[in-house]
């Protein structure tokens, strides 16, 4: 069941504004405006997008660490995500979580973590409390293929699995955790088999094929809302920068990332756009320019946003506790 | 109306008045539901509530997990911890998740977990299941660690904690739970971040929790006889910390000794000593006294896990030192 | 037979009580075990009750106050009965001292007492030479603090009015009043081959056979090597003297049996009741020679005070001592005779 041409089309926006996004922060984390440091998910755009593209409004869903694209997407506007990874207050959460930890509860965006393996657990709970309350939300987790090497994985499939729990584990495998290959870590020559262990159905999926990842979480999506429980993509795909904003992914064998570069996944579906569904490249061009026109906006936003005031440090800290401030 | 329970019963009749309450309120362990709980606490409520009280696999990250998730959707789980040692195997759920909920959420969501954990030396069961943990999750801003040391106190700071929208580390003191006393039949909360003082005296306050206190009291009926009052201070929620009443008294009496089992480096008396001698240095009049277990694990035999913890001498030698100082 | 009813003493902590309520009227016939009156200490309210049968003939303290135990609370007696002697005592009895406020461990000596001053604070204000009583605290329970002594010695010294009193002196205000009535009642007199005793010469004679019936007999000598204390001496006393203070063996004596009491809780077990007590505070009797015979002030709480401080407060009793007679404050502890001006060897005194 091939997509339709208004749905890729929309896609292909949601890849592009990635794309464009991606590319803003790392000129502003190079140039020292964005504090901390950045992961970047150019080249992933597909996985990311046909993810949160899948999946209802009311499902839950944890982007990990390299998930700007997804938070993106889940609803959260694009202006307010860029001030918090500038560390603004009218960041979505005020300057609190920068890159690694944004999170919005309105559009359940659950993704607060720098700790891989911990929302895979977390995960378990919104899982459990769409049963416990009778609904139909789904939950899927972001993981990665180094992900993978913790134990709370284990510990969650076996939880899922055994209660029937509805999550959908997306492991965008972009193979290397940091500069270790997952083939040096893993036994498995395919990471998805390791659901196998836990009678966890598992699928193998070209993560850099946005209708193929969309066809597998709607496939997912409906077992889990059946009540059928657990299942693990795998999405074959690739970063091209290092892990960070600024490594020079020295470890990688020459011609690999221009190699992944000719499966760029929003060439592909422009590609297809234009060979099946007869869209003209001055109009992808006009999208392509629009999504540009509103990431620069975004930048702007959030350069133009001030500061927190310090003293915010202590809000939030507890729900029935003031903190004391000493300073 | 008030009747004599067992510390292990008030807990007990917390979970199950709080279930009967909040329909949000279920409880997940390993072994809590159809056999009630490895030392009983949880029995009876799989029976009524089959759906509520979940048996889990060995699996603590996940029982915290699931606990911190379910939490954020306005669930109010109580996960049960069969040892508090096993903090260690979900302690990234605890500290990176848990207590970061409501501060990442600005507020527009909590984590209104409670993890009742099973703490403490004395049942010859060495240094993986004696621990006294309070000090590895006391400098986490955002949790919230209780620790009641009578059937009262325990079924009021359960519900307590189970209403309240934090997480909260609820420490139950093994040997305590078949301490008796007098308990009322109604549910009700007792304030958390509220220390208790236990007995008024003028010369020294001591400070103590849990099952410190019968040495902290047993010393201060000794030291009435030769004419210095003690007076005795349970913190009763050990962080956030009720500064305030320790402060008070210790500006009174201007004598700190603080009981305290587990190790003594970096122990929650290190923190009330210095937070005492940070200040109120100015109202002291004798040096701030630990009384402590010794910094080594808890070794099985009874010979060797008695030598480790504070005796009711020691309590009474650092008060005598602090008076005659 | 009349009876002295007397602020009573509930635990060895005790040092005042307030007579909260009276719940009987002068002249109402009372059984033994009817409560008289309510005596409160801290939050604890306690009830006095009657020791015998008789008629509540007078009562000497009213409601509300507040009084050191031991001092006179009511009269009960015979219908009839002549009280008037014991009236007169009671009125010669008036003197109880006030303890000194916040000297010691005594911030600790209860709410009562109100006048609470930190360790620190106490000795600045010893240092500055201030009387800090009239001092309002600002710090915890109301506690005068170092800064507030600052601040009233900042305020004070522009104004030119610094007290320059000591502060022990000034902390017995029963000095300038009631005492001093108390000591000229008390005349010295010319007693010999059998001519009457003085008053303070009986009770001296009496308080000597006590401590001998009350105590075990029993003498330890020991020698202590003290080549360090008195190199110690040698190096305080210009120090001490620096700061206009008197630095005497009698103080470092004081000192060195505070710490020996403080340390050997034995040593301060006394029998009550048949019962063992360890009786605290340190509190210590010097006794002073005066012409009318010999007095015994006692210093407080000495366990929780410093050397200069025990130095100054040592000159002042002893100043004191030859006004007036601080009958009711007697020792509990052990008194101490400083005798070496009498260049005599040997010098045993059992009490």
């Amino acid at each position: 069941m091939a997509l339709t041409k208004k749905r890729l089309l929309e896609l292909y926006c949601d890849m592009v504004s990635i794309r464009k996004f991606e590319e803003a922060v790392e000129n502003y984390s190079k140039n020292g405006t964005i504090p901390g440091f950045i992961h970047l998910s150019i080249g992933q755009e597909a996985a990311q997008a046909g993810v949160v593209g899948a999946l209802k409004k009311t499902d839950y869903k944890f982007p990990d660490h390299r998930g700007h694209g997804a938070i993106c997407l889940c609803g959260t506007e694009k202006k307010r995500v860029m001030a918090e990874i500038f560390g603004k207050v009218d960041g979505i959460n005020g300057g609190r979580g920068g890159s690694m930890h944004i999170n919005d509860l309105s559009c359940r965006n659950m993704g607060f973590n720098g700790i891989q393996g911990s929302t895979v657990v977390t995960a378990l709970g919104t899982a459990f409390a769409s049963t416990y309350k009778k609904t139909d939300a789904v939950t899927a987790v972001f993981m990665g293929d180094g992900t993978l090497g913790e134990g709370t994985c284990h510990e969650s499939m076996n939880m899922a699995a055994t209660w029937k729990l509805p999550i959908i584990y997306c492991l965008l495998n972009n193979q290397y955790a940091i500069s270790t290959h997952y083939t040096e870590s893993h036994p498995q020559k395919q990471l998805a088999t390791w659901a196998d262990g836990y009678e966890v159905p598992n699928e193998v999926v070209d993560g850099n094929d946005i209708e193929a990842v969309v066809e597998a979480v709607e496939r997912a999506a409906e077992r889990a809302r059946k009540g059928e429980g657990p299942t693990l993509l795998e999405f074959m795909t690739y970063r091209w920068q290092g892990h960070f904003s600024g490594d020079p992914a020295a470890y990688r064998p020459d011609g690999e990332l221009e190699a992944w570069q000719q499966k760029c996944p929003i060439n592909r579906s422009r590609k297809q756009l234009m060979e099946i569904h007869g869209c003209s490249g001055a109009e992808l061009d006009e999208l392509d320019a629009r999504a540009d026109a509103e990431i620069a906006e975004a930048v702007q936003f959030a350069l133009d946003s001030p500061w927190p005031d310090p003293k915010n440090a202590l809000k939030h800290v507890y729900a029935t506790v003031q903190v004391e401030d000493w300073k | 109306m008030a009747r004599k329970l067992s510390y292990a019963k008030a807990i007990n009749e917390a979970l199950h008045q709080e279930m009967e309450h909040d329909p949000s309120v279920f409880i997940l362990g390993e072994d809590v539901a159809r056999m009630g709980g490895d030392f009983g606490i949880t029995q009876g409520i799989w029976h009524k509530w089959p759906d509520r009280a979940r048996d889990t696999a060995l699996s603590e990250s996940a029982i915290i997990g699931l606990s911190v998730g379910s939490a954020v959707c306005g669930l109010r789980p109580v996960a049960e911890l069969m040892f508090a040692d096993f903090v260690t195997v979900c302690y990234d759920q605890l500290v990176n998740n848990a207590a970061k909920i409501h501060f990442m959420y600005g507020g527009e969501a909590s984590c209104p977990i409670v993890v009742r954990a099973v703490t403490g030396s004395g049942i010859r069961c060495a240094y993986h299941h004696s621990q006294s943990i309070e000090p590895w999750l006391m400098n986490i801003p955002g949790l919230i660690i209780v620790a009641p040391a009578t059937p009262y106190e325990a079924k009021g700071m359960l519900i307590s904690a189970i209403r309240n929208n934090d997480p909260v580390v609820f420490l139950e003191h093994k040997l305590l739970y078949n301490r008796k006393g007098e308990v009322p039949v109604e549910p009700y909360e007792i304030e958390l971040f509220k220390a208790e003082i236990e007995r008024k005296g003028d010369d020294i306050t001591i400070v103590a929790t849990m099952r410190m206190l019968d040495l902290a009291h047993a010393a201060a009926k000794e030291l009435e006889n030769e004419g210095v009052g003690v007076e005795i201070i349970d913190p009763r929620t050990l962080f956030p910390l009720d500064k305030r009443t320790i402060i008070e008294s210790v500006a009174k009496t201007g004598r700190l000794v603080v009981v305290q089992e587990g190790p003594k480096v970096m122990g929650f008396g290190a923190e009330i000593g210095a937070m005492v001698s940070e200040e109120i240095f100015e109202y002291l009049r004798a040096p701030i006294k630990r009384v402590t277990s010794l910094d080594v694990p808890i070794a099985f035999s009874p010979e060797l896990e008695d030598y480790v913890n504070p005796t009711m001498d020691h309590v009474l030698a650092a008060c005598r030192s602090v008076m005659s100082f | 037979m009349a009876v002295l009813l007397r602020m009573p003493r509930y635990g060895a902590n005790m040092e005042e009580g307030t007579l909260a309520s009276w719940l009987a009227a002068e002249g109402d016939a009372v059984s033994a075990g009817d409560v008289l009156c309510e005596i409160e200490i801290e939050k604890l309210s306690n009830e006095l009750e009657a020791p015998e049968d008789g008629v509540l003939r007078a009562i000497l303290c009213p409601q509300g106050e507040t009084l050191p135990c031991g001092a006179p609370l009511a009269v009960l007696a015979g219908a009839d009965e002549d009280i008037s002697a014991l009236l007169t005592d009671v009125s010669a009895d008036a003197d109880v001292p006030d303890e000194v406020p916040g000297s010691g461990s005594g911030s600790g000596s209860g709410s009562g007492s109100g006048l609470r001053i930190t360790p620190k604070a106490l000795v600045l204000a010893e240092e500055l030479n201030i009387d800090y009583r009239s001092i309002a605290g600002t710090g915890i329970l109301g506690a005068i603090t170092r800064e507030d002594i600052r601040a009233w010695a900042g305020g004070k010294a522009s104004a030119k009015a610094v007290n320059t009193k000591k502060p022990d002196e000034l902390s017995k205000p029963a000095e300038t009043s009631g005492p001093a009535g108390a000591a000229n009642a008390v005349k010295p007199s010319e007693s010999r081959n059998g001519a009457r005793m003085s008053t303070i010469r009986k009770v001296t004679a009496r308080r000597m056979m006590e401590s001998l019936s009350g105590s075990a007999q029993s003498t330890i000598m020991m020698d202590a090597d003290i080549t360090d204390l008195v190199k110690a001496y040698k190096v305080l006393k210009p120090v001490f003297a620096a700061d206009g203070i008197k630095l005497s063996w009698t103080a470092v004596i004081l000192k060195a049996a505070a710490e020996t009491l403080t340390r050997h809780p034995g040593i301060r077990t006394i029998i009550e009741g048949g019962e063992l007590l360890t009786t605290y505070p340190i509190d210590i009797g010097v006794a002073v020679d005066v012409d009318y015979g010999l007095v015994v002030p006692v210093l407080r709480k000495l366990d929780a005070k410093p050397l200069k401080t025990i130095c100054r407060e040592l000159a002042a009793a002893i100043d004191r001592a030859g006004g007036i007679w601080d009958r009711k404050n007697l020792p509990r502890l052990l008194s101490i005779a400083s005798i070496g001006y009498a260049e005599c060897e040997v010098f045993h005194s059992d009490p």
